[in-house]
């Protein structure tokens, strides 16, 4: 079976095509969506969900979370006293979800597409592609998110659609599609975004509004308080999706502190996340050469869209009210689902097909001439545009530039800068070419691309036959994964069916360091009821005594979410 | 009306000439025949097939014929509140000179503008980035305040220089640059500034004829100047202050002999001198004293209690200074930094160095035996489309039927022997052709982009004198600056890579039909009355009505939807 799996920043899901329709796959705590932490816990077992989630607070330096913006660089994250990479960490979520569909569908998962921001880079793919392989899943493709919510939203009624915009605003990253749909053909036109901006963000932007009215140390001194504001700002940002005033309050070293946050002073401070925003849907529009009002809809997925002040962004930039069918959190899963099942071949998707975009430029450096006519190095010569439609294969003829030269150097880039310096390098390839004055020997030099973001370049000296290839993807050889994905298939996960337990416990706990005085004494007594009950081994004491907790804890707390 | 290759209606499985909706069914249906990933080539060419074969439609995305049954409309959100007093108040700002706005108000107004709330909106946006856009080159110099907000605010100086990079941006990042100019002279050579200004402001009145003669040599090198170093300068300009200054220097050099005396040596020394270390009239003083000298010297040897022989060696002494001073300027001073001016930038009236209008110059070096096929092209075309395109293997990839072409033919002339300036004639013959062709086939860009690109080579003529945009209409050769000749490079380059597409042939009739609405609208904005602007469009009556009826009818026809397109089409046949 191939499944669609949404690796989000903030929460990942899982889901299938089944009977006609994609749909959710529940984990072994029942919701939909997991949420994309690991934490490791005092006997050395791994904890990955909500289990590692309600971790954080209370054991920041054992727990990691949002580990999908490291993607792509070799940054190695501590838990506690190992070492993983994210991509370690990111193949430990996969594993998981993995588990869970397993169990839920009765059958083994062999492969699966992974959805993956449109603006992610070459290196970032990579490293998701090597997160799937060290989970024991084939990835069939990678596939991105706004392209997944467009085909989620596309194939609902399988009517022809007007061009329309998806704006995804997730947990960390903005991305934004033009895609169009015609008989049952589904055509993403341009593609852009901005990998550094998400809710994330968004929460930083009121933790400087709430830090004012509070008498605390700056989070820089310790990790420890960082987390905790960090979870206080996110609580108070959804509270503002609500009212016009959210009460920003966490607890530190047993004192309670709270302050009033104001919409008003919320939407100032993120005044210049806000114009991050336009920058991308403008060049999305030229890109795809359609202007803001002959688009037929602007569709919104992505956690971060339910914000008030984002939806009414988009309002006023389009000057109509945008298209909330989708649901935020699950359409990204569930488009991912859908092109499983286009994978699959599955006779219910017979007429639909995709044709996706390449979102940023591909070129090699070169020595060219600036606008003084001087000669500089460190150009960039692009040699597949942007947006172009994939599979391409586009080819350029070079020259040398000097005399006498023994080889030709190309510098694989990618990136919209005229400068190398500020554009993504990819690899390089070297090729010996015959000595002749400067200019005299052609290189041919072609760009492969495919739809899974597979580059191939070959390099070719026409004058002497010689021909140089190479394959733009992992460097690591099969024996070097085989060993890592049985480093990680060896650390010690709790079985299924105790990971609603641990996630319990690791609720109370957090809700232990949330409270005082005497509602922090009320969750300690659910602790030692909950372990008491869980020392039994009893499945029925330990049903019980979860249902009690549960409840009083969310009486507690007033409210629940992920 | 279009032709894409046969060979796009063959792998689309269409008759030639199917609608829209058609092409994109096909492409459809061929795309689920086959897998891409599997064959990336077949791919790109059934793409390839579809593009050509859509280009020939009007507007891809306007509605289908028979509207599908429309969903409920999503209702409109609460409509945009612009703040259209700032944007009248700037518009008048800059466009109205007796208001005498301070540059820093206009710069305030522009922060108005650019602040309000309803920017947000992306269409208005849009709409008010072209607004500035045009203001800013319509109101030089007083809009150049609005060139620092506008920049920071639309990123105008972002990114590389496209192939389809509008030339008004190019301008404005230029007159960005050119408007330092105004503050160094306003500092440096307050004389010079006096100068300008004077230019800009209506001609002279008070003792016009002396004024002329005192200043005309000095008024000349500035308009070479300008012309050569800072030509955005010249478009703020009063056009009949111009045009007065050029008929007294084209009449002073029709003065009679006596008169003409020392003038060209004049003329030589101002040219030479240039802008000069802090003008003309400090050193009067100087000049004064210098003249006054000898008489004070004479007067003073005439004084009693002198010799005879005294006297003789005074004024022998007094001579002899005063041939050694008129040999040295006769001789001519070091030359300083300045233009070279009578060479480079002929003065309006004068014989000027007529480039060709339609035909590029082939390129002056002596012509080289025949090398390489790729290189000899790459030099000819460099020079037709004026360093825009000058990879042969782009045009071998965009438009394989016209490489082979010219690759036939110059192996037949290598081959015959002839002169490979003949050859380069060719080339250069057959691109216009195509660019003459793409300028009213179906690609509608090209279309708008070379009757934005006619306009602006009618103002830049009508700057010098209404005479020079007459001629421009006529088709007589005119000369250009190196912005436009650049531009018009860059579209006979976008001609030459897109694919063929066989325009309607070219009408004997010389006529065109202009629809009524945009008739009406052109009238309005000419300012003529509607007799004049007939007349004037037919080709009669006075220059400067022809040259703004022109103008006019461009203007409404590129704002005119799809009527003004075909329009435009129809009169560049």
């Amino acid at each position: 079976m191939i499944v669609g799996i949404d690796l989000g920043t903030t929460n990942s899901a899982v889901a299938r095509w089944h009977e006609g329709w994609p749909q959710l796959i529940p984990n072994a705590l029942g919701s939909l969506l997991t949420p994309s932490a690991v934490s490791i816990a005092d006997d050395g077992t791994v904890l990955v969900g909500a289990a590692a989630r309600d971790r954080q607070p209370t054991h920041p330096r054992a727990t990691a979370t949002a580990f999908k913006r490291l993607m792509g660089s070799t940054r190695p994250i501590m838990l506690g006293d190992t070492r993983f990479t994210p991509e370690d960490l990111s193949s430990l979520v996969l594993r998981n979800l993995k588990r869970d569909a397993e169990a839920h569908c009765g059958q083994e998962v062999m492969g699966a597409v992974i959805t993956v921001p449109a603006y992610f880079n070459d290196r970032q793919r990579r490293a998701t592609r090597r997160a799937g392989e060290l989970a024991g899943l084939k990835v069939e493709r990678l596939v991105n998110e706004p392209t997944a919510a467009a085909l989620a939203y596309g194939i609902a009624d399988r009517e022809d659609r007007e061009p329309f915009l998806v704006f995804d605003l997730g947990g960390g990253t903005f991305d934004v599609s033009i895609v169009e749909v015609f008989d049952g053909i589904v055509e993403v036109r341009a593609s852009a975004g901005d990998n550094r901006l998400g809710g994330e963000d968004f929460n930083d932007a009121l933790l400087s509004v709430a830090r004012g009215g509070l008498d605390l140390p700056h989070p820089n001194t310790d990790t420890h308080l960082a987390e905790v504001m960090r979870a206080a700002a996110e609580r108070a940002r959804r509270a503002l999706s609500e009212a016009d005033t959210a009460v920003f309050s966490l607890v530190w070293k047993d004192e309670e502190h709270a302050t009033e946050v104001t919409a008003a002073a919320f939407e100032a401070a993120a005044a210049p996340l806000i114009d991050r925003l336009r920058d991308p849907v403008l060049r999305a529009m030229r890109d795809g050469n359609v202007r803001a009002d002959a688009m037929s809809e602007v569709v919104l997925v992505g956690g971060a869209t339910r914000m008030p002040l984002v939806r009414r962004t988009v309002t006023r930039m389009f000057g109509r009210f945008p298209n909330t069918a989708l649901h935020p959190d699950h359409a990204i899963a569930l488009g991912a689902a859908v092109q499983a099942a286009l994978k699959a071949r599955n006779a219910d998707l017979a007429e639909i097909r995709l044709t996706d975009v390449c979102p940023f430029t591909l070129g090699v450096d070169v020595m060219g001439q600036d606008s003084n006519g001087n000669a500089r190095s460190g150009m960039f010569a692009p040699i597949i545009e942007r947006n172009t439609v994939l599979p391409a294969s586009r080819q350029h003829r070079f020259q040398t530039a000097g005399h006498n030269q023994k080889e030709v150097r190309f510098g694989i880039y990618q990136g919209e800068s005229r400068h190398v310096s500020a554009n993504v390098e990819l690899g390089a390839v070297t090729l010996p070419v015959p000595p002749r004055p400067a200019g005299e020997v052609v290189v041919d030099c072609r760009f492969t691309y495919d739809v899974s973001g597979l580059l191939e370049v070959d390099v070719t000296v026409p004058a002497t036959g010689l021909t140089q290839q190479l394959v733009i993807y992992d460097e690591e050889d099969a024996h070097d994964l085989a060993e890592r994905r049985a480093a990680l298939a060896a650390l010690k996960v709790p079985p299924r069916d105790q990971e609603a337990n641990r996630a319990l416990i690791a609720r109370a706990e957090r809700a232990f360091e949330n409270f005082t005085g005497e509602r922090r004494e009320l969750v300690a007594q659910l602790l030692v009821h909950l372990e008491g009950a869980l020392a039994t081994q009893d499945p029925r004491t330990v049903a019980d005594a979860n249902r009690l907790v549960v409840e009083r804890l969310d009486q507690l707390e007033g409210e629940r979410f992920l | 009306m279009s032709e894409p290759p046969a060979s796009a209606w063959d792998l689309l499985d269409l008759a030639p000439g199917a609608d829209t909706r058609a092409i994109r069914r096909a492409y459809a249906d061929a795309l689920r025949a086959m897998d891409p990933e599997a064959d990336p080539d077949a791919f790109q060419a059934l793409r390839d097939a579809r593009d050509a074969a859509l280009s020939g439609k009007a507007d891809v995305l306007s509605p289908p014929p028979e509207p599908p049954p429309a969903p409920p409309p999503s209702p409109e959100a609460p409509p945009l509140e612009v703040d259209m007093e700032a944007i009248n108040g700037l518009r008048d700002m800059v466009m109205e000179p007796a208001l005498n706005a301070a540059p820093d108000a206009v710069g305030a107004m522009a922060e108005r503008v650019l602040a309000d709330p309803a920017m947000v909106n992306l269409a208005h946006a849009a709409a008010i980035e072209q607004f500035l856009a045009d203001l800013i080159v319509h109101g030089t110099p007083r809009s150049d305040p609005l060139i620092d907000p506008a920049t920071r605010f639309f990123r105008w100086d972002a990114g590389a220089r496209a192939l389809d990079r509008p030339p008004v941006l190019d301008w404005i990042a230029k007159r960005g640059d050119d408007r330092w100019f105004d503050v160094e002279l306003a500092t440096h050579h307050p004389a010079w500034k006096r100068l300008l200004d004077g230019l800009r402001g209506d001609p002279p009145e008070r003792w016009p004829r002396l004024r002329a003669w005192f200043q005309g040599h000095r008024v000349e090198y500035l308009l070479a100047y300008l012309q050569e170093r800072h030509p955005t300068t010249l478009a703020g300009l009063n056009g009949d202050t111009v045009r007065w200054w050029g008929e007294r220097i084209e009449a002073r050099r029709n003065y009679p002999a006596p008169l003409r005396v020392g003038d060209a040596s004049w003329r030589r020394s101002v040219f030479a001198r240039g802008l000069g270390d802090g003008g003309g009239k400090g050193n009067v003083p100087l000049y004064l004293a210098i003249f006054v000298l000898p008489y004070v010297f004479a007067w003073f040897l005439l004084l009693r209690g002198f010799s005879r022989t005294e006297r003789v060696i005074g004024f022998g002494w007094l001579a002899f200074v005063l041939l050694l001073s008129l040999l040295g300027s006769v001789a001519g001073r070091p030359e300083r930094a300045g233009v070279e001016a009578p060479a480079l930038a002929p003065p309006p009236g004068a014989a000027l160095e007529r480039a060709i209008d339609m035909m590029p110059p082939v390129p002056p070096a002596p012509p080289e035996p025949y090398r390489d096929f790729d290189i000899d092209l790459a030099s000819i075309l460099a020079s037709v489309t004026a360093g825009n395109l000058s990879r042969p293997a782009e045009l071998a990839a965009a438009n394989p039927a016209f490489y082979a072409d010219l690759k036939r033919r110059w192996q037949s002339a290598a081959a015959g022997g002839r002169p490979i300036t003949a050859w380069q004639d060719q080339v250069a013959n057959r691109a216009m052709k195509r660019f003459q062709e793409a300028t009213r086939g179906s690609d509608t860009k090209m279309v708008l982009d070379h009757a934005r690109f006619y306009e602006s080579r009618l103002r830049w003529a009508a700057r010098a004198s209404m005479k020079e945009c007459v001629d421009v209409l006529a088709g007589r050769p005119v000369m250009e600056n190196a912005d436009l000749s650049d531009y018009r490079g860059r579209l006979v380059a976008r001609a030459l890579l897109a694919p063929k597409t066989a325009a309607a042939p070219a009408s004997a009739a010389k006529g065109f039909s202009i629809p009524s609405a945009i008739d009406r609208d052109a009238q309005a904005r000419s300012g003529l009355s509607k007799s004049a602007y007939d007349r004037a469009l037919d080709g009669r009556g006075p220059a400067a009505g022809q040259c703004n009826a022109h103008i006019a009818l461009i203007d409404a026809a590129l704002l005119g939807g799809e009527a003004g397109t075909e329009l435009l089409r129809d009169m560049f046949r």
